[in-house]
């Protein structure tokens, strides 16, 4: 690698940190509208045009508030927490390809980078809840260990139904696996259906490990319907229960910024990235991340808090199985294709 | 299980599209039931001459002694009300009224009621205490039109005084007279006692 590319890598970097950082409060204040329009209401729209400067006078007001330190808090720890939530989410961003171009850096092994992170993530929250010296929060950190373990085995089995339709590890090889029309093998020929793109969510084979990624995005997010790390009716505020002003932001935005990455991830493995016809890739990918994100805070609306042992339950006994079976079946397909079966 | 959820996100996203029930209070007014009573109304007649007779009935029924009334003698060739005489000082203290709606029912005319208002606010305590320039409706060639003085939302039975009798016979007592106005009047009117 050159010093050139380097440079170039860095530049991308910034601007895609930038444009991140720059939509988050637009999230936010997105997100809150639509609650508030599935629940009858208007949702903030005082500050600014409809409201979208909501997130600017919350972020000001955060910025101005007196930082309350718990008396028995592990200070360091206290302080590198949200830091730890916050980072490894930022990072993943180095390999997401927005289109063609518009990637960082491609990782021959992008998935498994992204997957390192994601887990990374936790430690943030445990640590948060333990530094806090406090009960709801160290609760909310133990749940979000126990519920990381449950879930991220779920998410890799998924990960690994795509490794194996797609052939590889590159989150861009991946992308561009999935473009022209939609293509099966059947009996020794190529079954080709003209209308439909060759994105995985549209093969059967593929559809349990969808459900399952989008189900287990939704966990690794901590969000509604498994919100149980800062479950509000019993917790207070879960883990950053003692946190204020920027450091509360922080977790906030860290958060946010883990919602988008999960949403791009579905977009990338199952939805095709920026495949689409006629405009850019770019507007591809940008529209199926709005969908999938859209997906994020509607079923945040519908869906109750499920109970923890249900959560447990659901990660070990419905999608670790699901996730067993369909590689499972992946692996007989593949084992026809290659013709071990010739007697078929 | 599987039903159930989707059946819920069809429910939440058919909601994405319904009227909010949200009201943004000072930009939209809010509207109150009919029956709501809040700040006070001193009402006129349809020819503009105010209701009130000065007769302290309102005062004497307020519970809270919130009410000041000070009458004096109509001018004989300018009445101002319809009756001998009027209210030369109304004055409500707004923070002592408990608006139980005694006065309303005291009132013989018709003239104090409870309106729709209930916007209460000021910077003192003298900003609550109201005359009767504040509290009276406008006057019916006024270029001042206010659906806050909807007077018709106030209209309840009352010993009226018909506009078609005039002041002299109530002075010189024609009792008969004004008995068969009130008897011939629309519509039927309920004389309580009082």
């Amino acid at each position: 690698m050159t010093a050139t590319d380097i440079g170039w890598a860095i530049v991308k970097l910034l601007i895609i940190i930038g444009c991140i950082m720059a939509v988050l409060p637009f999230l936010i204040w997105m997100e809150r509208r639509m609650l508030g329009f599935m629940q009858d209401r208007l949702g903030p729209n005082r500050v600014g045009p409809a409201g979208l400067l909501q997130s600017f006078a919350d972020g000001l007001k955060l910025m101005l508030k007196e930082v309350v330190i718990p008396k028995d808090a592990d200070r360091f720890v206290y302080f590198l927490a949200p830091m730890l939530l916050m980072v490894p989410a930022l990072c993943t961003f180095v390999v997401i390809p927005f289109g063609p171009k518009e990637q960082v850096i491609d990782l021959n092994i992008g998935v498994l980078y992204i997957f390192a992170l994601a887990s990374l993530g936790v430690y943030g929250i445990v640590l948060a809840g333990w530094a806090s010296n406090s009960k709801y929060s160290l609760l909310g950190g133990l749940r979000s260990s126990a519920q990381m373990l449950s879930y991220e085995l779920g998410v890799g089995l998924a990960i690994v139904v795509v490794v194996m339709l797609t052939g590889t590890l590159s989150l861009r090889g991946i992308v561009e696996s999935q473009s022209g029309p939609l293509t099966f093998w059947w009996f020794g020929r190529e079954l080709v259906i003209p209308f439909l793109p060759n994105w995985l969510i549209f093969k059967p084979l593929a559809l349990p490990a969808f459900f399952m990624f989008l189900v287990g995005g939704f966990a690794e997010t901590n969000r509604a319907p498994f919100d149980l790390p800062e479950a509000e009716s019993e917790l207070v505020s879960g883990y950053h229960t003692e946190y204020t002003g920027m450091r509360f932001a922080m977790f906030m935005l860290g958060e946010y910024v883990n919602v988008v990455t999960a949403s791009a991830m579905v977009t990338t493995l199952f939805l095709g990235g920026w495949n689409g016809p006629f405009f850019p890739p770019l507007f591809w990918f940008i529209v199926k991340l709005m969908l999938v994100l859209f997906t994020f805070i509607w079923a945040r609306a519908t869906l109750p808090r499920i109970r923890y042992d249900q959560l447990m339950k659901f990660g070990w006994t419905v999608l670790v199985p699901t996730g067993l079976i369909n590689i499972a079946l992946i692996a007989i397909y593949d084992a026809w294709k290659w013709s071990k079966f010739a007697a078929f | 299980m599987i039903r159930d959820i989707l059946r819920s996100l069809k429910v939440t996203f058919s909601h994405l599209f319904e009227p909010k029930v949200t009201v943004q209070y000072p930009d939209e007014p809010v509207k109150v039931a009919n029956r709501f009573r809040g700040r006070h109304i001193l009402r006129r007649w349809e020819d503009g001459k105010e209701r009130c007779i000065g007769c302290h009935l309102c005062s004497a029924a307020c519970p809270a002694d919130a009410i000041t009334v000070i009458a004096e003698d109509n001018p004989r060739d300018n009445p101002i009300s319809r009756g001998e005489r009027y209210a030369k000082v109304y004055q409500i203290d707004l923070l002592r009224c408990i608006f139980c709606g005694y006065c309303e029912d005291a009132c013989p005319v018709n003239a104090i009621v409870l309106g729709q208002g209930f916007e209460f606010s000021g910077y003192r305590r003298e900003d609550f205490i109201v005359n009767k320039e504040d509290l009276l409706e406008p006057h019916p060639n006024s270029f001042i039109k206010d659906s806050f003085f909807d007077s018709k939302l106030y209209d309840r039975p009352y010993l009226p005084i018909p506009s078609n009798v005039d002041l002299e016979a109530i002075i010189e007592g024609k009792q008969r007279e004004i008995e068969e106005t009130i008897r011939t009047a629309k519509p039927p009117i309920v004389i309580r006692p009082y």
